[in-house]
């Protein structure tokens, strides 16, 4: 009796694996897990692809190896501007990567658990779509390199089948890049297996597509310009993602394949926990390397700011613990949104000044360098940000991005540099998403109708606030672009507060007194933030002859506050922990105590 | 024969039959096409000059009219002619001259524009050009490729790719005008990086850094018998302006002069091109290689009084034999003159002019966009302002400019169609030192300047295609460089 449960529940089992279920529970899984905890990487992925339904930038996708994997991946990438459309896209990817190498499977063998294997290469290459650094190219590469190998399975079995694959290899080699080696692989052990009623000539095929399968990546690498590793890795960049995650799906299916093959065999059942068991250790640890759950919280507050949800962001704010300094740079960008950057300074953890002006190097990622972008251009530093903006297309992965290029165009209609801007317009205007937007700000260009475009919202407030004095500044160079912005609109508060909040950030307490006393009468308008009381207090009881303090006005709370903490400074010795319960959100506590942060 | 052709050039040619346009309406001005190409001269080895005209039509045609033949082309909204017609209708028309007649239609009525010309000049302009494609990012780069184009059709190949050199800097490819076959580029790396010479294909890496020189070679300059290149050294400060008509400054906060002898792997400079407080830079020897020219400027304080630096043009005897300078330095343009700077002297490979950059202030013309090309006439000191070849001084910078082998054309680096984007121009100078209406390199498709996000940088034409490849490269960066030994000189 035991004995037939045990068998009725095998063949449930068989039943599920054959008719893909454990795929498809999995592609739900993973829908659900995309829209409730990981979007916000998918619409970076369309913010910083392109796709233009333009012949001339179709022809460019010809320039590298796997222009058509490269081409369907950013066709397919667009939609992940829609909110939602990557938890559907996504899964169904999946789907149809699981149902291939699941058909693939049962190409070379007969075996039962078909759809139990094809879990395990599917998954770890959905997993390198979550990387930050990786588009959904190399994925659509697998699955086209998998659809062909199916198409060939399918040709019927004659000798011609070998030659016309052969024929093919550098086409699909420009089509699909690096991985026709592996389909060369693949149907060389395809046709080995099957091989009891070869001639010689299928014989000598099947070697030669394995070999000029390896060989055309060394034969066009010089025609593409690519190194030697790039030829057999392309469309992946081995400097942004390790080899070995870019090798782990292919040896998976090796590995899968192989074990459908033993299937029949006595040891199969160890072999299955024991490849299981790897299998599974290799997916928890792609899933650490590659889903970076941190990351997201930080590119929800990115996303949400581009869409212009300032709500959305301090609700992400109150929701996460955002520690780094570009979760500061965002928190304390929506603070400002709001006129709060000074009220609410305490309400995020600053990280030092570099928490709301991310520095820019030449090294690392580009994402601070679009961040910066946003501080500035909301600042109104239009050059600055139109920099960092061609600075991050240059440093992004696909060196084109459809964020950039908005706001590319909205610099260069600030600046009214027309022609620059139309440029970029006519290509957005070739997109699905971004098309109207584009079309009728070309529109309002080709009518040459200033009044119109000097009505946008956003041209009529940069164009107020953009420095009409002529300097130089160096890119890091914060201070000045304040001062070159406040120079031209004192009335700018925004650049005033951030001002005044980095050299406090900077603990240049002088330096913020100095430009709060100049700029005390647009200051002095309104209540003075706390924040800024605190500050003058310490610059008081250092320069406290100034005659200028009987127009400032410090709460006498905060004074007597001030002379609560300084006495329980000397008390404790400077022990920090003790003066944090009660102190903990002035700035002579930040003053004494907070450390400027090492970047994520 | 040629008759014969021209017939068959009418019978075959890009379209069976002539449009009539009786019922056209004819007016009285020239067609707008993109690229602007009417009224130029051209060399008479140009690849087809493929234009098209505004969205608002729906059908042009276009009728060439040369003494000996005509040739009709019809297209929706693009002219493109067949290559091999193309080069055999100017041949047919060399040193004279062809009209142009364009008719579109809109709205199913056709307008037939007073037509506009080129005179195909006798003198070829030489057939390879090599630019660099960068994005146009301020001072960094990520994908950089030096391409090598045919001019006398569309071929174009990439010979060298910083994807093959560690995404190093490649930049400054320049050849020697009097050995075409000889030419150099810098890649710029820490550890691999170095000078690469090609010598008739023979590729060297020069390691031209020394602890006696600022730094490596920047700008440089072929001696004409090849043993010799002239170069700056150069410290160079990128800083960024903060008003929006100006994007961004590069100068040099010290620079010098040096001699690299590609014979004995030796640097020398000379007082008269290293002063203490002068900023030299930008060398280039005369034709006969007698002389060097070169950029010199009084030092100033940087970045605070960068308006006030500014740059004249200068010579000094170079003797070859013995490696030294002349002592007396002349001043070919003066900067306190013309309240000007000027940079990137070239001299006509016939060594009667010499073309410099002339812009109001610093050394690095690129992102002024006051830029302009002018002829220095080497016998007379007479600066000709080029007004047709500058566009007829509208804004935008035209800089980086090259001669062909004949003297007679030159090609240069122009933001002039939406101040970032560089492109290539080719201007005809004639025998008389006269610049004649610049025009863009033809491109198969003439929408592709619209949808093309690099620059064109530091165009290069050669007499003789550069026979190295990326290959080469590729192998040459991996090899250890040469390196050089700093000797002083006077």
């Amino acid at each position: 009796m035991k004995q037939i449960n045990h068998k009725s529940e095998n063949s449930f089992w068989l039943k599920l694996c054959e008719k893909g279920i454990p795929g498809i529970v999995m592609a739900v899984i993973l829908g659900v897990f995309i829209q409730l905890k990981y979007q916000y990487h998918f619409f970076l992925k369309e913010q910083i692809s392109f796709f233009a339904f333009d012949g001339q930038h179709i022809l460019s996708y010809l320039n590298k190896p796997s222009f058509f994997s490269k081409l369907v991946a950013d066709f397919i990438s667009q939609f992940f501007y829609l909110r939602g459309t990557a938890a559907i896209i996504v899964p169904l990817l999946f789907l149809i990567l699981y149902f291939s190498i699941k058909k693939v499977i049962q190409n070379f063998s007969d075996g039962s658990l078909g759809g139990f294997y094809a879990l395990f290469p599917t998954i770890l290459i959905i997993i390198f779509v979550f990387n930050v650094n990786t588009d959904l190219t190399y994925f659509i590469s697998f699955l086209l390199m998998l659809l062909l190998f199916e198409g060939y399975s399918l040709l019927p079995s004659k000798w011609w089948r070998s030659l016309v694959i052969f024929i093919l290899i550098p086409f699909l080699y420009a089509a699909i890049g690096g991985l026709v080696s592996f389909l060369g692989i693949l149907i060389f052990i395809y046709e080995i297996k099957n091989n009891s009623y070869f001639s010689l000539l299928r014989r000598m095929l099947t070697v030669f597509i394995l070999i000029f399968s390896l060989l055309v990546p060394l034969m066009f690498r010089y025609h593409y310009a690519i190194s030697l590793s790039q030829a057999f890795l392309y469309p992946v960049d081995y400097k942004l993602v390790s080899l070995g995650w870019i090798l782990a799906p292919l040896f998976s299916l090796l590995i899968v394949i192989l074990l459908a093959e033993i299937e029949d065999q006595q040891y199969f059942k160890l072999c299955l926990c024991l490849v299981s068991v790897a299998f599974i250790i290799l997916i928890v640890f792609g899933c650490y390397t590659h889903v970076n759950l941190n990351l997201e919280k930080l590119l929800a507050l990115d996303s949400e700011w581009y869409f212009g949800n300032i709500d959305k962001i301090y609700e992400l704010e109150n929701k996460y613990e955002y520690k780094s300094s570009a979760g500061a740079c965002y928190c304390n960008l929506a603070h400002a949104a709001r006129g709060e950057l000074a009220d609410r300074f305490f309400d995020v953890h600053q990280t030092g000044p570099q928490g709301l002006v991310l520095p820019i190097s030449n090294k690392g990622s580009y994402l601070p360098i679009i961040f910066a972008n946003e501080v500035y251009f909301y600042l109104g530093d239009v050059n600055a940000s139109q920099h960092l903006a061609l600075l991050a297309m240059i440093f992004s992965s696909n060196h084109y991005s459809s964020r950039l290029l908005r706001r590319l165009i909205q610099v260069n209609v600030i600046n009214e540099e027309y022609k620059i801007a139309e440029k970029y317009l006519k290509i957005l205007e070739k997109t699905l998403f971004h098309k109207k937007w584009a079309h009728n700000l070309l529109l309002m260009l080709n009518d040459n109708d200033e009044e119109k475009i000097s009505y946008i919202s956003w041209v009529r407030d940069k164009r107020l606030n953009v420095p009409t004095k002529e300097d130089l500044r160096q890119t890091n160079d914060c201070v000045k672009a304040f001062e070159l912005l406040l120079e031209r609109n004192p009335e700018n508060l925004d650049a005033l507060h951030y001002k005044l909040c980095y050299h406090l950030l900077g603990k240049e307490v002088e330096a913020f007194a100095n430009t709060f006393f100049q700029f005390r009468e647009i200051l002095l308008r309104v209540r003075v933030p706390k924040l800024y009381q605190e500050a003058l207090v310490i610059y008081y009881i250092n320069k406290p002859d100034l005659e200028l303090w009987s127009q400032i006005p410090v709460k006498p709370a905060i004074l007597k506050k001030f002379i609560e903490y300084n006495n329980l400074y000397v008390h404790y010795q400077g022990e920090g922990r003790k003066l944090e319960k009660n102190f903990k959100n002035t700035y002579w506590f930040y003053y004494h105590y907070a450390k400027a942060e090492k970047e994520e | 024969m040629p008759v014969c052709f021209s017939c068959l050039l009418l019978i075959v040619g890009v379209c069976c039959s002539k449009s009539d346009f009786s019922k056209a309406i004819q007016v009285s001005c020239e067609p707008f096409i993109y690229p602007d190409y009417t009224d130029i001269v051209i060399p008479p080895n140009i690849a087809p000059l493929n234009f098209m005209v505004s969205d608002s039509f729906d059908r042009v045609i276009a009728t060439l009219k040369g003494t000996k033949g005509e040739m009709q082309v019809k297209g929706r909204r693009k002219i493109s002619f067949k290559d091999h017609f193309f080069k055999v209708f100017l041949e047919e028309n060399k040193g004279d001259t062809i009209w142009i007649e364009v008719a579109a239609r809109k709205d199913g009525k056709w307008i037939k524009y007073s037509p506009f010309f080129w005179f195909v000049a006798n003198e070829p302009i030489d057939p390879w050009l090599t630019y660099r494609l960068i994005e146009p990012g301020y001072e960094v780069w990520n994908k950089i490729n030096i391409s090598l184009r045919n001019v006398t059709n569309f071929q174009v190949k990439v010979i060298a790719d910083n994807n093959m050199a560690d995404n190093a800097c490649m930049n400054c490819h320049t050849a020697n005008k009097q050995n075409p076959e000889m030419s150099f580029f810098h890649i710029r790396h820490s550890k691999r990086g170095g000078t690469i010479v090609n010598e008739r294909g023979h590729l060297r890496k020069i390691n031209t850094t020394s602890d006696k020189t600022i730094s490596a070679g920047v700008y440089g300059s072929w001696h004409p018998r090849g043993r010799f290149i002239a170069f700056s050294t150069n410290i160079i400060v990128p800083a960024f302006y903060s008003v929006p008509h100006k994007k961004m400054e590069v100068y040099d906060a010290t620079s010098d002069l040096v001699i690299l002898d590609l014979k004995r792997n030796e640097i020398f400079s000379g007082e008269a091109i290293s002063q203490e407080g002068k900023f030299e830079t930008f060398p280039e020897f005369s034709a006969d290689g007698k002389r060097l020219f070169f950029c010199v400027a009084d030092s100033v304080k940087l970045p605070d009084d960068y308006k006030f630096l500014k740059y004249n043009l200068c010579v000094v005897d170079f003797d070859t034999a013995s490696r030294t300078f002349g002592e007396k330095v002349d001043t070919i343009f003066s900067a306190d003159r013309y309240n000007k700077t000027v940079s990137e002297p070239r001299v006509s490979p016939d060594g009667k002019y010499i073309l410099v950059t002339v812009f109001d202030y610093g050394t690095f013309p690129i992102w002024h966009s006051e830029a302009k090309l002018n002829l220095i006439d080497l016998k007379t000191g007479e600066i000709n302002p080029l007004p047709d070849v500058n566009n007829n001084n509208k804004k935008y910078s035209n800089s980086y400019h090259c001669w062909s082998s004949n003297s007679r054309w030159i090609v240069f680096a122009s933001k002039r169609e939406n101040g970032l984007y560089g492109m290539p121009y080719f201007a005809y100078i004639d025998k008389k030192g006269q610049g004649h209406k610049s025009f863009v390199l033809p491109q198969r498709n003439p929408e592709f300047y619209g949808y093309f996000y690099k620059s064109f940088n530091i165009p290069e034409l050669f007499a003789v295609q550069p026979n190295f490849g990326v290959a080469d490269i590729e192998r040459i960066f991996k090899e250890p460089a040469e390196k050089v030994t700093f000797i002083g000189g006077r």
